[in-house]
Order: C-alpha cells, then structure tokens, then sequence
C-alpha cells in the first residue's frame, strides 16, 4: 500500500517548488528590465552627446524628470478611452476593461501588479473622471466605498429635448 | 527654463536636428576625402573623423528617439565646398588644435 506523504512535507514541497517557480518569474522580469534599461542608458547619453555639440559645452548634473509615458502624443490615452467609449456606445466598460484596452493599444507591459493597479487607478482612471467633468462621459454605477471598486463608463451622447424635437416638427 | 512633465516635440527642433546630421555627415564625406589626398595630415584628421563619427551616431540616435518611425538615411549629407584655400584652412585649424 502506497504511504501518504505527512502533510508538512508536502506543504515543504509545494511551497519549495511554489517560490523557485517565484524567483524564476523574476528572473525573466529582470532579464526584460535590464535589457530595457541597457536601451535607454544608450539613447540618453546619445541625447546628452548631441545636447553637449549644440550646446558646445559640457552640460553635467541635469536633473531628474519622471515624464509622463508616451501614449502616441499628448493627451493621446485621454483621445483613446474616448473613441473606444464613443465607437462601442451604448456599450458600457469598465476602468479595468478600459486600462486593458489601453494596454494592448499602445503596447505597454506593466513590472508588477502595484505598478498595474496605480496605471488602472491613477491614470485611467483620473482621465476618466476628467472625461466626465467635460460631460463627455457618464459613471453609470454609484461608487462603492470599497478597496478596488472601479466605475463602469458609457458615452454620453446628445440627448434631444421636447424643444428641439418640437422645433424640427414645425 | 523650466522641466515639463510632458515630451512636446517642435518641428523646429527637429528641423535642427536633422541641419546638424547632414553637416557632420558633410563633414564626414568632406575628411574621408582629404584621407585620401593628404597622408601627410593623417594623424589629425583620423582623430577628428572618429570624432565625426560619434557624433554622427549619436546625433542618428537621438532623431530615432525624437520619432522612432524616422528615416535618418534618408538625411543627406550637407556638400562642403572643396576649394585649395578651404582646405588649407580645415586642416591648419585641426593640427593648431
């Protein structure tokens, strides 16, 4: 008769295997990043190399920008969750429906889940809420006072009034 | 000047940028043709076109950053005028530096 393995064992195992495949996922997070990171020294010091010839000096200790992520130009997400709103109107998304769509559309791949959350949140999210603002957009369920609610959004088309449906009678 | 947070791009920048690779691509044609008539001022001008030719690139990567769908063979090189005087006075300024 085959022997049951004791539970802490298997647990040992399974978490042993469980971390190993953890550290394997970051491994080729790291891989990505420094290959990422490998292009973006090279495309800075060339832009730092032309800044020093124009400028026909050195040009040391420039400060740090965190500039925002290109979405094809500016205001391009903004122009991108209102077409895709506006295309598949009266359809209704949500935000996290929404930060998909923008993912694949601009080809972005987020690090890690906080950086994902913060993209849905921040980002999309805030120029949702702008959208609205302009009246451009609707919220279509009552925000919930709950971690990780997120809204569902529509177009917000014209709507015709008695007086403007009277005024094309006559 | 004040940093921004957003990556505005100008047509006249790029306008620069695209004058300033042509002329060190001019350049670049201009000495790889005095490499070929004066060995006598090969030292100096071997040390200028490797000069040419990291600036070259560099500038080539810095328009590909500017707009990644950009062309930058398409740029041409600036003609510089060959003339005996012209030349005399190029390569006096490279050993006078």
């Amino acid at each position: 008769m085959a022997k049951r393995t004791r539970p802490d064992i298997k647990w040992l195992i399974n978490e042993t295997a469980m971390l190993q495949g953890e550290l394997d996922r970051i491994d080729v997070e790291l891989a990505r990043l420094t290959a990422l990171r490998e292009s973006v020294e090279r495309a800075r010091a060339a832009c730092q190399h032309t800044l020093e010839y124009q400028a026909g000096r050195q040009v040391p200790g420039l400060p740090t920008v965190r500039a925002h992520r290109q979405y094809g130009r500016y205001g391009g997400l903004k122009e991108f969750m209102l077409d895709t709103l506006r295309e598949a109107s009266p359809a209704q998304f949500t935000t996290a429906e929404l930060a998909e769509k923008a993912l694949a559309h601009f080809g972005l791949t987020m690090s890690c889940p906080d950086e994902l959350y913060d993209f849905k949140v921040n980002t999309v999210g805030r120029g949702l809420r702008w959208l609205q603002s302009l009246g451009l957009i609707e919220r279509l369920t009552t925000k919930r006072r709950v971690a990780g609610a997120l809204g569902t959004w529509r177009w917000k088309g014209s709507i015709t009034t008695f007086a403007e449906l009277e005024q094309q009678w006559r | 000047m004040a940093l921004t947070m957003t990556r505005t791009r100008t047509q006249t920048a790029l306008t620069r940028l695209a004058k300033l690779l042509a002329n060190l691509k001019g350049e670049l044609e201009f000495v790889d043709g005095l490499l070929e008539r004066r060995p006598s001022d090969r030292v100096a001008l071997t040390i200028r076109r490797g000069s040419l030719v990291a600036s070259r690139d560099a500038v080539a990567a810095t328009l590909r950053q500017f707009d990644p769908e950009l062309d930058v063979d398409a740029v041409k090189a600036v003609q510089i005028r060959r003339t005996r005087r012209a030349v005399q006075r190029y390569v006096a300024a490279l050993t006078q530096q």
